[in-house]
């Protein structure tokens, strides 16, 4: 290492400018705020694709609506990520949690699959973009569950170790 | 078992993921400024380096969700902001990222390590053509070892070794035209 690269490097903290760490937030949030609104009606859609599910189903079968591939693979994609997701967390929540919590946990999980199907068989046939979201929202819940969960586990262990020492 | 890296801010970042603004804030409080240094050093333009740390947190914030935890949260976000601080950069100028300087005088190294100050290096630092300083920032700044900046990059990893020793030299000379004025 040459003197130039040696006082990079030691004094790399040194090369940032000073900087608000508050500056930009609030323009931000309101890009963020805009996406949550989007969210919200993706849900509202959601809940009433999903109560209204067997009859969408039962007036589908006198449809023939073609399926764009593109999208179709972009929901296969996203499926995949998401479902590597869910399963690293199951793994992660079974080790921290007992027997019962799993079992209690899984129902729960295999309930939104449920819905899942549901809404999965609606895409297939019309290829809906509003369909396709709260398949999205769908996976992507079950992670903040799992993660919530496993939280809650970990904070308990820790004050039970925090017992335990003091 | 796979390895993962230590989170120390994974409340936040299950908070953030759930839309939870407070977590949000937190998370953007505590790298903004690191973040926007990185933009700003790829850029060179202060509105453009706002403009990739806007892109950059409302992108992390919205694909959390696709966060393995195989890196910390600043690497990972660390990444989205030099591609994106990359791709803009290419988009809004000439944006180099492999320089082709010609032939460059070779000087000699400054003995006395204590001749070199922050803000003159620094200065030099934002003089290197895009590419060098791209290169050069990554490897010695951030930290990135070649082989992953020739993936950033999009170059192969001799170019990336090539271009870190040219924008040494060059680097060198503007030092060197910089104590000679000085």
């Amino acid at each position: 290492m040459d003197n130039i690269e040696k006082f990079i490097i030691e004094n790399k903290a040194n090369f940032d400018e000073s900087r608000d760490p508050e500056k930009g937030w609030d323009q931000l949030n309101s890009k963020l705020n805009l996406r949550s609104t989007n969210w919200g009606v993706y849900w509202k859609v959601a809940a009433v694709i999903f109560f209204a599910s067997t009859l969408v189903l039962s007036v589908l079968q006198f449809q023939n609506a073609p399926i764009q591939v593109q999208q179709v693979a972009d929901v296969n994609t996203l499926e995949g990520y998401y479902a590597q997701q869910i399963n690293l967390k199951k793994m992660e929540y079974q080790a921290l949690a007992t027997d019962s919590q799993t079992a209690e946990l899984l129902t729960d999980l295999e309930k939104m699959d449920a819905a899942y199907t549901e809404l999965s068989e609606s895409f297939f046939e019309v290829n809906d973009p509003e369909v396709a979201e709260a398949m999205m929202e769908n996976l992507r819940l079950r992670i903040v569950i799992l993660n919530e969960q496993i939280e809650i586990l970990r904070n308990g262990a820790d004050e039970e170790q925090a017992y335990h020492s003091s | 078992m796979e390895a993962r890296a230590v989170n120390i801010h994974s409340d936040l970042i299950a908070r953030a993921m759930i839309n939870d603004q407070g977590a949000q804030f937190e998370l953007y409080k505590k790298y903004s400024a690191a973040m926007y240094n990185t933009a700003l050093r790829i850029t060179k333009n202060t509105a453009l380096a706002e403009d990739v740390l806007q892109e950059s947190f409302l992108n992390a914030f919205q694909s959390l969700v696709f966060y393995r935890g195989e890196a910390s949260f600043g690497s990972w976000l660390k990444r989205i902001v030099i591609n994106k601080a990359i791709t803009m950069a290419k988009k809004e100028s000439k944006f180099e990222l492999v320089e082709d300087e010609g032939q460059l005088e070779r000087v000699e190294e400054v003995e006395v390590e204590s001749l070199y100050d922050v803000d003159g290096v620094k200065q030099a630092i934002m003089e290197l053509p895009d590419g060098f300083r791209t290169v050069l920032s990554l490897y010695l700044i951030e930290g990135y070892d070649h082989k992953e900046i020739a993936e950033i990059m999009e170059i192969t990893e001799s170019t990336s070794k090539t271009q870190y020793k040219r924008a040494k030299e060059k680097l060198r000379t503007i030092l060197k035209t910089q104590m000679n004025h000085g």
